[in-house]
């Protein structure tokens, strides 16, 4: 077990110096001066104590390396738009909204994917399951991104029964919530349908069936303890769901979140913001990616056996 | 007793013969077709895709409008019979504008996930085949590449590289094959097993064309499925990029920036919103139809 969560480890730290390094070349690549138009204007004299004092007077690979260092520390760079932020400052104030939305939407995702799944299981083949199933089908093919806006206008404007935007109260939290959670809700539920039907067939079902055991005790001792372990490995794509959600639900209800910032970073072009967040997106995915996989080995040996081939 | 008469025997006559009861034998693509025709759902998603794609591209060319020239004259129009979908805040004819930009969005969905199954089959059919210690460096170069979010890499491979259609391409084939590559890998792991391969083998044939010739024909129904659900993941990629300001730009169309649009005026004009959104939807909806019957149909595990 411990050779194998040392290997996941070593994958997950590969994995985020490739990303860093990513994008420590693509900044390298842009066109153009770190210190804009005004330095066409300078005296080289001052170009020079500017570069030495940013550091970019000596070679590249020095330059790297001071650059990864700085990201180790947790020093993710000043926006290139606002020099007065830095990008750890912007995530220190706006990250807690955008955890508390997806929070909230996973925890309504949860509820609703799993009961829909097991209601689908448990009536095979009967309109219970070509419903929850259908549902489900509309979840996976319609994005956050249409289903964000359409919930504003017409449960926000046009019917007006909860705020169409901002963060504020707890009634502001409904929409974004259920709009977030749609695509997850979709996941779980096929995912929870398909095991919980895998389960069913097995002869520990049958056992319990024949020795008389109510069917509500099957289900909830027998079946959903088994079925539930396999969801842990969607946990995931469950987080990229959530994470490029709130990119999209903050900006159509105007949450001052990461994810809203993120967006109004691309649009300004704001290059060390969009890298920092990226960096900061990449390894909250990568360690949710490594927990993943260390509960799965714990639940699963088969895992932990197969990794080590 | 009675004896029994040698004239109450008479010879049967050969009335049938043998080959009119059986049926035709039926190839794979025939069977799978005829299991596919049965699936109302799957027919129905594969009407629509057909309607759609037909629409992209013949709507265009009919339009007495084209995508970008403005009308300053007819700006915020409400849908009528001169402008179906009605107009934006240019004047731009919102019908052309919404097959315009399901033409760009298909195109993209097409080329991206022709781009993915090259590189994934081909990926995943050489480490499966060699095995050993090709296989293993090349599945740990993927577990590297699985987890590193592929929607973020993609956003800031865009931002640096200049928003488009090719950066858009680009980007989904550096990061979409290595799904395709682990599908295809696991079941070429199995078929290499069979006596097949190994004839092909003893006979002398080449390593690249056991792979081509044999191998990968043997895996195209998974492969066919497979294309299913990466059309709309591509088509998915490009709209949310675009959606976020980083995929196609005005004044060129796509689904994407049409709904990103809609969505800064649906207050007052929901028509703006609506229609692009029906469209988009109906889109990825039909494929995720097509693809589950199409599972259905091309698995033989599924057959009973």
């Amino acid at each position: 077990m411990l050779k194998y969560v040392l290997r996941r480890f070593v994958y997950m730290v590969i994995t985020l110096w490739v990303i860093i390094t990513a994008t420590f070349f693509l900044m390298k690549l842009l066109p153009g001066n770190p210190f804009g138009e005004a330095a066409a204007k300078m005296p080289p004299e001052n170009l020079a104590i500017l570069k030495a004092q940013y550091g970019l007077d000596k070679p590249e690979w020095q330059q790297y390396l001071k650059y990864l260092g700085n990201v180790v520390k947790g020093d993710l760079g000043v926006s290139y738009q606002f020099p007065t932020r830095t990008v750890v400052e912007v995530i220190k104030q706006s990250f807690p909204a955008s955890l508390e939305l997806g929070i909230e939407s996973l925890a309504l995702s949860v509820i609703v994917g799993l009961t829909l799944g097991i209601i689908a299981a448990l009536r095979h083949n009967k309109w219970q399951d070509y419903s929850s199933m259908f549902i489900a089908l509309i979840g996976i093919s319609i994005p956050s991104f249409v289903v964000a806006p359409l919930l504003s206008l017409y449960v926000g404007n046009k019917w007006g029964i909860l705020p169409p935007g901002l963060w504020e109260g707890p009634e502001n939290r409904i929409l974004p919530a259920i709009a977030l959670a749609f695509g997850t809700i979709a996941i779980l539920a096929r995912m929870m349908r398909a095991s919980m039907l895998e389960v069913a067939s097995l002869d520990y079902i049958k056992t319990a069936k024949s020795k008389g055991l109510a069917t509500g005790k099957i289900v909830v001792s027998h079946m959903l303890r088994n079925a539930i372990l396999p969801i842990v490995t969607i946990l995931g794509p469950i987080a990229v769901n959530v994470i490029t959600g709130t990119l999209v639900v903050e900006s159509v209800f105007v949450i001052p979140g990461l994810g809203y910032q993120f967006v109004s970073s691309i649009t300004t072009l704001d290059y060390t913001m969009i890298t920092g967040l990226t960096i900061f997106y990449a390894a909250i995915l990568i360690v949710v990616m490594f927990l993943t996989d260390i509960v799965y080995g714990l639940v699963d040996p088969r895992i932990r056996m197969s990794g080590r081939r | 007793m009675d004896m029994i008469s040698k004239d109450q025997f008479q010879p049967a006559e050969k009335t049938t013969n043998a080959n009119s009861i059986v049926r035709p034998s039926l190839t794979y693509w025939q069977d799978a077709w005829r299991r596919l025709r049965s699936n109302k759902m799957a027919m129905t998603g594969l009407i629509v895709l057909v309607i759609m794609t037909l629409l992209a591209i013949f709507a265009p060319l009919f339009s007495k409008f084209d995508y970008e020239t403005q009308y300053l004259m007819d700006t915020d129009l409400k849908p009528s019979w001169t402008h179906f979908f009605g107009t934006d805040d240019f004047g731009r004819d919102l019908w052309t504008r919404v097959w315009w930009g399901t033409r760009i969005s298909l195109f993209i969905g097409l080329v991206a996930a022709t781009l993915d199954l090259v590189i994934g089959v081909l990926y995943g059919g050489i480490s499966a085949y060699f095995g050993g210690k090709v296989d293993n460096v090349m599945q740990r170069v993927i577990e590297i590449i699985y987890s590193i979010p592929l929607l973020l890499l993609a956003i800031i491979l865009i931002v640096f590289m200049g928003p488009g259609i090719k950066s858009i391409i680009i980007a989904y084939a550096i990061t979409g094959w290595v799904g395709t590559a682990r599908l295809v890998r696991g079941q070429i792991l199995l078929l290499k097993e069979q006596e097949f391969v190994l004839a092909a083998r003893t006979l002398g044939a080449k390593p690249s064309r056991i792979i081509l010739q044999h191998l990968i024909p043997n895996v195209i129904g998974l492969i066919v499925v497979q294309i299913t659900f990466i059309v709309p993941l591509a088509i998915f990629f490009e709209s949310f990029l675009s959606f976020i300001g980083v995929g196609i730009r005005p004044p060129m169309a796509s689904l994407g920036n049409l709904i990103n649009d809609g969505a800064h005026y649906m207050r007052y004009q929901p028509h703006r919103i609506i229609y692009p959104t029906i469209v988009f939807s109906m889109i990825l909806l039909s494929f995720n139809i097509l693809g589950d019957g199409l599972r259905d149909a091309l698995d033989p595990k599924m057959r009973k």
